[in-house]
């Protein structure tokens, strides 16, 4: 489903989080993206951001096990690429509760796992959390500006 | 997702090809484990990212447990031909301070 949101072309998809969909999600989401001439860049952090996310709600979205329904909804506009993450649950602010890895530590000492949070805050412009009522939302931004600036590098 | 086997001067080379993803991760775990573990298993690793477009922090993990393992047995692991936006999230990790990552196979090879 491919829908307009205001002004700006919107990809929404609502769904069970396992993994096949979680797949069909980040590969929708990259030709959504490159439909709506997002470079390749961005598009991919996105995508990225997007996957990391979900999979920690497949990983450890319900307490008692059971699946989590996802809403997921990706606004393309001119500057920017917006993306919103909606599913019920406790109330889980990743951003804040999710413990920052030391990426300066060596081989041995590194611990396994614990990146997903901290790739989407690096590789997003911007990152919100709300409660809103019995839902969490999840709100990222990211520019496409800054991304042709990277890439002229 | 799929990984092919070679062996260059007593090297393992493993190429996985498509997405490392949250769906895929464990089948590559167990793709790389099985040839990197038990007694015969070279120690000595080369990952040909070539043919890979995308991996998430569930297929690193792998990476990170792979990597750690062949230290423990005086072995390496060496990444190459990486493409950029792969190398981007390798380098925001700070897995191009852990790992040897190298711009070709040749000079992967070399780092052994």
């Amino acid at each position: 489903m491919q829908g307009r949101s205001g002004e700006a072309p919107t990809l929404v998809r609502d769904f069970v989080a396992d993994v096949d969909a979680l797949s069909r999600l980040t590969e929708d989401v990259e030709e959504f993206a490159r439909a709506e001439n997002v470079a390749p860049a961005p598009a991919q952090r996105v995508s990225l951001a997007i996957d990391e996310l979900v999979t920690n709600l497949i990983q450890y979205g319900s307490e008692d096990g059971a699946p989590v329904r996802v809403h997921v909804e990706v606004h393309c506009m001119p500057e920017v690429v917006r993306v919103v993450i909606e599913h019920r649950g406790v109330p889980f602010d990743p951003f804040v509760e999710a413990p920052v890895p030391d990426t300066s530590l060596p081989l041995a000492e590194r611990p396994i796992g614990g990146l997903g949070v901290f790739l989407v805050q690096s590789l997003m412009s911007g990152t919100r959390y709300e409660r809103i009522g019995d839902r969490n939302r999840i709100t990222l931004t990211r520019t496409l500006d800054a991304d042709q600036e990277d890439e002229g590098q | 997702m799929n990984v092919t086997e070679t062996t260059r001067d007593g090297v393992l080379i493993l190429s996985p090809a498509g997405r490392i993803d949250t769906r895929t991760a464990s089948d590559f775990e167990q793709a790389v484990m099985a040839r990197a573990s038990g007694p015969d298993a070279s120690t000595r690793v080369l990952m040909n990212f070539e043919g890979l477009d995308y991996i998430n922090s569930t297929g690193m993990r792998v990476l990170l447990i792979l990597a750690k393992k062949l230290a423990s047995a005086s072995g390496k692991l060496v990444l190459c031909s990486m493409k950029e936006h792969i190398f981007e999230v390798f380098r925001i990790s700070g897995f191009n301070q852990i790992l040897t990552i190298t711009l070709t196979e040749e000079e992967a090879l070399g780092k052994f």
